[in-house]
C-alpha cells in the first residue's frame, strides 16, 4: 500500500499507522486496546447507535495558509485541538496526525452516563436472565458502570419470553437497540424474520408478517450477536450457566463446509452449540442446522455394545465381531460421510490388511465427482460464482451466506441455473437465475464450453434447444463470463451416469475459461459429506469388487445379487428406507456389524451393535470440502458404555495383530502420519483455523 | 382494499425513486390522505406492491408519528410537548384541550371531530406554545385562543 493511503495516530500514547478509512475502534483492537462497545461488531455494518465507545479526539491543527501543521511558539511541538464533543470511536475515521485518549476521566464519566440511560429502561434482573454470565451489559455495568441510578420514572414494560423466529425467544425489556441482530439478518442473511417498530425508547421487534415465523436458516445467529438478554435460544435457555460449560473447539460434522465451532457440554449433555471465529470458513456464523441439530446426541442412543439384541462387555462385542467377519469372504463396510479420519483409517486398515476380500463404501458421491477444485475464499473472491443445480442454500448454508454477503456488497453476482422447480428460495434470491430443463446439466456445461469458444449464432440456438434457456440470456451469460477476472462455477449433485460427461465437459470448460486468464478458474463439483474428502485421503474408497473381480459396484447391488456376505456399517442410517428385497438381504447376511450413535432402521437389523461416542465425545479430525484439515476436541466424555470410533476400530484391528500399544487420537495420527506421505500433517499440530493439506 | 387509482398513483411513484422502497413513505402518505388514516391492510397492500417484506414496511409506518395507525377524528390536534413550549405553559393548553374535549391523548372525541395527541418540537419555539391542526400550525397559545379555534373548525 502506498503511503499516503496509509495515516498515522495515536491511541493512549501508542503510535500506529493504519490504512485510510480504517475506524478508531478496530485500529486500537489491533493494538490490543479495548474500547468498551455494543453496537459495533467486526463482520457488520457501522452504525454508532448505542454510544457506549465514546472516547477523546484530538487534532492537530492545521494553518490555513501554509496547509502544515501549527507548532507551539516555545516547544515547537505541534498543536492540537479537542473535538469539541467525545466521539464515538466506531464511526470515527483515523486521521494523519490524530491522537486518541481512550481511559481519561472524561471518557469514563461519558461511558458511566451512556450506561446509565441504557439501563434507564433495562430490567437488570440479571440473576433471572439467560445471558446472566456472558452479557456485556452486565460486565460493562461492572466494569464502567455509574453504580448508581438517578432515574426514578418507573421502567417500560415490554413482551417477556416471545417466541419470534425459530426457536429464537424475545424478552423486549432486555434489548439495548443496538441493531446487531437486524443488521446480521439483512447484510448477511437476507432473511428478514424480524423487524423494529416505532423508535427511540419504544422501539420494539415484530416477527416478520410474510414468512411464518420458524422457517429460517441462518436467524439463530441474532442470538450469539445479541449482547445482552434479549434473544435466547429455545433449546438452551435455562439449561446451564455459561460458566458451567466445558467449552470446546469443534467441528461441525453436518456438511462439506465444515465451519469452526465452540460445544458447550454439561455433566455429559451437550447444551449449546455456537460458531468459532474462522475467517477462512465460516466468519462468526454458523447456520441453523448445524447449532440445532444435536438432540441426537442425547436421545435414542446406543449406550453399550450388544450382540444379538443383548448387552455384552465390550471384550465380548469385539471378539464377537473379529470372529464373525475373521474367515469370511466378500465382506463391505459402509461409511457414513461425517466418519472421522481416525476411525477411517483404522478402518481401512483393518479391512484391507484382515479381512479377505473386502470393500469399502461411503455413502456419497465423491469418488464420482471428484474433489472440487477451490478454497471458500477462491469463490469470495470470484465472480460471477455460477451455480448448476448446485444449492448452497441447502446443502453448504454458509458457503452460501458468504457469497450472499459478497453478492449484497455488491462484489460478486451469484447466478443459479437448474431445473424449474428446483430450488426456489436460492433461485429467488441469487443476482440472476435460468430455469435448466430437467437432466440437462451436462448438456449446459457442454453448451458453455462451445460458447466460450465461440458464440456464434447457430451455436446459441442449439444450445438454447437443448437446455431451455432462452438464447438471449445465454448470450449475456457468456458475455458476462468473458469478460470477468475470475468467474467460478460450481456444479451439485447429478444423477449416477452424469458425473462421468459432467467432468469431461467442466475439463473443457475450465480450460477454455482460463485461456489467458492469470488467476486460476475455479470451475467443479461440490458433493460429499463433512469428511467425504478426509476420508478418501486416508484410503476409504470402493477398492476391488467384492468378489475380486476387480470392479466396483453399488454395495446396494452386490448385496442383492447375493454377493455379499457380511456387512460393517459406520455411522448414519444406510438402511433407513431400505425396499423389502435389501432387507431381506441384509437378514441372510452371516452377520451385520453397526459402529454408530444411535438406534435406527441399521442399527435394529445389525447383528453386532458398537456403540460409539458422539462427535462432542471423542477427539477427531475432518477435512472440509476445500482440503483444510480441523480438529475437534470433546466437551463430554463418551456417554455410559460407550466408545470413541477410533478406539472401537483400533481394538478390532489389535484383536487381528494390527494393532499396538496405546488407542489415542494421537497415537493413530502419528501412525497415520508414517504410513504415507500425504497423511504427514496428522503429526503436526493443527491449528485453530485449521490446516489447508490438500488442494 | 386501496382503490384502483390509488393502486395506480403508487406503482407510478415506483419510478422515481432508485430503489422502489424509497416510495414506502410516499405511498402511505397517499394512503392516509385518501383514509384519513394508515390501516394495517393498507400497510401490507403497499409492500406488496413495492416488493418488501410487510414486517419492514409495517417497521417503517410505525416509526412516524406523522402516519396514523389508527383511525382518527376529522381534525387531529397535535400539541407540542417539548421544551420551549412546555415553558410557555403547553402544559396547561392540553389539560384544557382533554377537559373541553372530555377525551385524553390518544383519543377521539365520540362525534369523530377531533383526536388529540403530543408532537416533539414544532420547529416554532419562538412562538411557544404552539399546536398542529391537521396542517395548519397554530401559535401564541392561551386557553382562549384554543376555544376560539376549536368553534372556528367547528367539529
Ligand atoms: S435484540 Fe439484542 S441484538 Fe437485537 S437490537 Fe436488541 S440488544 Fe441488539
Ligand atoms: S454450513 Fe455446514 S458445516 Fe456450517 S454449520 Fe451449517 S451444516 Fe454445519
Ligand atoms: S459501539 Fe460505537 S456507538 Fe455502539
Ligand atoms: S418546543 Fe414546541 S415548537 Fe419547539
Amino acid at each position: 500500500m502506498s503511503a499516503n493511503s496509509m495515516v498515522k495516530l495515536t491511541i493512549d500514547g501508542q503510535e500506529l499507522t493504519v490504512p485510510k478509512g480504517t475506524r478508531v475502534m478496530p485500529a486500537a483492537d489491533s493494538i490490543g486496546i479495548h474500547i468498551p462497545r455494543f453496537c459495533y461488531h467486526g463482520s457488520l455494518s457501522v452504525l454508532g447507535a448505542c454510544r457506549v465507545c465514546l472516547v477523546q479526539a484530538f487534532n492537530p491543527v492545521i494553518d490555513r495558509a501554509t496547509g502544515e501543521p501549527v507548532k507551539d511558539d516555545e516547544t515547537g511541538e505541534p498543536v492540537y485541538r479537542e473535538m469539541p464533543t467525545l466521539q464515538t470511536s466506531c464511526t470515527l475515521e483515523c486521521t494523519e496526525g490524530m491522537k486518541i485518549v481512550t481511559d481519561s476521566e472524561k471518557v469514563l464519566q461519558g461511558r458511566a452516563n451512556i450506561i446509565e440511560f441504557i439501563l434507564a429502561n433495562h430490567p437488570l434482573n440479571c440473576p433471572i436472565c439467560d445471558k446472566g454470565g456472558e452479557c456485556e451489559l452486565q460486565e460493562m455495568t461492572m466494569l464502567c458502570g455509574p453504580g448508581r441510578q438517578l432515574f426514578t420514572e418507573s421502567r417500560l414494560n415490554q413482551d417477556k419470553a416471545r417466541r419470534i423466529g425459530a426457536s429464537i425467544v424475545l424478552d423486549q425489556e432486555r434489548c439495548i437497540v443496538c441493531y446487531r441482530c437486524t443488521r446480521f439478518l439483512s447484510e448477511w442473511a437476507s432473511e428478514q424474520v424480524f423487524e423494529f417498530h416505532e423508535r427511540g425508547g419504544h422501539s420494539v421487534i415484530e416477527p416478520a408478517l410474510k414468512e411464518p415465523i420458524g422457517k429460517a436458516r441462518f436467524a439463530g445467529n441474532t442470538i450469539d450477536l445479541c449482547p445482552v438478554g434479549a434473544l435466547t435460544s429455545e433449546y438452551f435457555r435455562f439449561s446451564a450457566r455459561p460458566w458451567e460449560l466445558a467449552d470446546t473447539p469443534g467441528v461441525c460434522p453436518h456438511c462439506a463446509v465444515g465451519c469452526s465451532l465452540t460445544l458447550g457440554g454439561r455433566l455429559g449433555t451437550l447444551c449449546r452449540v455456537q460458531p468459532r471465529t474462522n475467517y477462512y470458513v465460516n466468519d462468526n456464523w454458523i447456520c441453523d442446522r448445524g447449532r440445532y441439530d444435536y438432540a441426537w446426541v442425547q436421545d435414542d442412543r446406543l449406550v453399550a455394545p450388544e450382540v444379538d439384541g443383548v448387552r455384552v462387555p465390550w471384550e465380548t462385542a469385539v471378539e464377537r465381531t473379529v470372529s464373525a467377519l475373521a474367515d469370511i469372504e466378500s465382506i463391505a463396510a459402509v461409511v457414513d460421510p461425517a466418519t472421522p479420519c481416525e476411525t477411517g483409517f483404522l478402518l481401512q486398515r483393518f479391512m484391507s490388511d484382515g479381512l479377505k476380500a473386502s470393500s469399502i463404501y461411503v455413502e456419497d458421491d465423491f469418488d464420482l465427482a471428484g474433489p472440487f477444485p477451490g478454497t471458500i475464499m477462491d469463490l469470495m473472491y470470484s465472480d460471477p460464482v455460477i451455480l448448476v443445480s448446485a444449492n448452497i442454500l441447502e446443502d453448504q448454508p454458509i458457503l452460501w451466506l458468504r457469497l450472499n454477503r459478497r453478492a449484497l456488497e455488491g462484489k460478486l453476482s451469484m447466478v443459479a441455473i437448474g431445473a424449474p422447480d428446483w430450488a426456489p428460495d436460492l433461485k429467488r434470491l441469487a443476482t440472476d437465475h435460468a430455469d435448466l430443463q430437467p437432466g440437462q446439466a451436462v448438456a449446459f456445461l457442454n453448451g458453455m464450453a462451445d460458447l466460450v469458444a465461440s458464440a456464434d449464432a447457430s451455436t446459441l440456438t442449439r444450445v438454447s434447444t437443448e437446455t431451455g434457456i432462452p438464447a438471449e440470456w445465454l448470450r449475456g451469460l457468456v458475455e458476462r463470463i468473458s469478460a470477468a477476472k475470475r468467474p467460478a462455477l460450481i456444479v451439485g449433485a447429478l444423477p449416477t451416469g452424469e458425473y462421468a460427461p459432467a467432468r469431461s465437459a467442466l475439463d473443457r470448460l475450465t480450460r477454455s475459461l482460463q485461456a489467458d486468464r492469470k488467476m486460476p478458474v475455479k470451475a467443479g463439483i461440490l458433493v460429499g459429506g463433512a469428511n467425504s474428502r478426509g476420508l478418501r485421503l486416508v484410503g476409504c474408497s470402493p477398492r476391488a469388487d467384492a468378489r475380486g473381480s476387480g470392479e466396483t459396484r453399488p454395495w446396494r447391488q452386490a448385496l442383492l445379487a447375493g454377493d455379499l456376505n457380511a456387512l460393517i456399517v459406520v455411522g448414519g442410517d444406510p438402511l433407513c428406507d431400505a425396499s423389502p428385497e435389501l432387507v431381506e438381504a441384509v437378514r441372510g447376511l452371516s452377520s451385520l456389524v453397526y459402529l454408530g450413535t444411535n438406534r435406527n432402521a441399521t442399527s435394529e437389523l445389525a447383528t453386532v451393535k458398537l456403540a460409539s461416542a458422539s462427535f462432542a465425545e471423542e477427539p477427531f479430525t475432518f477435512v472440509n470440502f476445500e482440503g483444510r484439515l480441523q480438529q475437534s476436541i470433546p466437551t463430554n466424555e463418551p456417554i455410559e458404555c460407550t466408545m470413541p470410533g477410533l478406539r472401537v476400530v483400533g481394538r478390532l484391528c489389535a484383536a487381528l495383530g494390527l494393532w499396538h500399544g496405546e488407542l489415542t487420537a494421537d497415537a493413530v495420527r502419528r501412525s497415520m502420519a508414517e504410513t504415507a506421505e500425504t497423511l504427514r500433517p496428522w503429526a503436526a499440530p493443527i491449528g485453530e483455523q485449521g490446516e489447508m493439506i490438500a488442494s | 382494499m386501496l382503490s384502483d387509482e390509488l393502486r395506480g398513483e403508487i406503482r407510478a411513484l415506483l419510478d422515481q425513486y432508485e430503489e422502489p422502497r424509497s416510495a414506502l413513505m410516499p405511498a402511505f402518505w397517499l394512503a392516509q390522505q385518501s383514509d384519513g388514516h394508515l390501516a394495517a391492510e393498507a400497510i401490507s397492500e403497499i409492500a406488496e406492491i413495492v416488493g418488501v417484506d410487510p414486517g419492514y414496511a409495517s417497521g417503517v409506518a410505525s416509526f412516524y408519528t406523522m402516519y396514523h395507525l389508527r383511525p382518527v377524528g376529522r381534525h387531529v390536534i397535535q400539541v407540542c410537548k417539548t421544551l420551549s413550549c412546555r415553558m410557555a405553559g403547553a402544559e396547561d393548553i392540553l389539560e384544557h384541550l382533554k377537559a373541553k374535549l372530555g377525551i385524553n391523548l390518544g383519543e377521539t372525541t365520540p362525534d369523530g371531530a377531533f383526536s388529540l395527541c403530543t408532537s416533539e418540537c414544532l420547529a416554532s419555539c419562538g412562538t411557544a406554545p404552539v399546536m398542529l391542526v391537521d396542517d395548519d400550525l397554530y401559535e401564541n397559545l392561551t386557553p382562549e385562543r384554543v376555544d376560539e379555534i376549536l368553534a372556528q373548525l367547528g367539529g
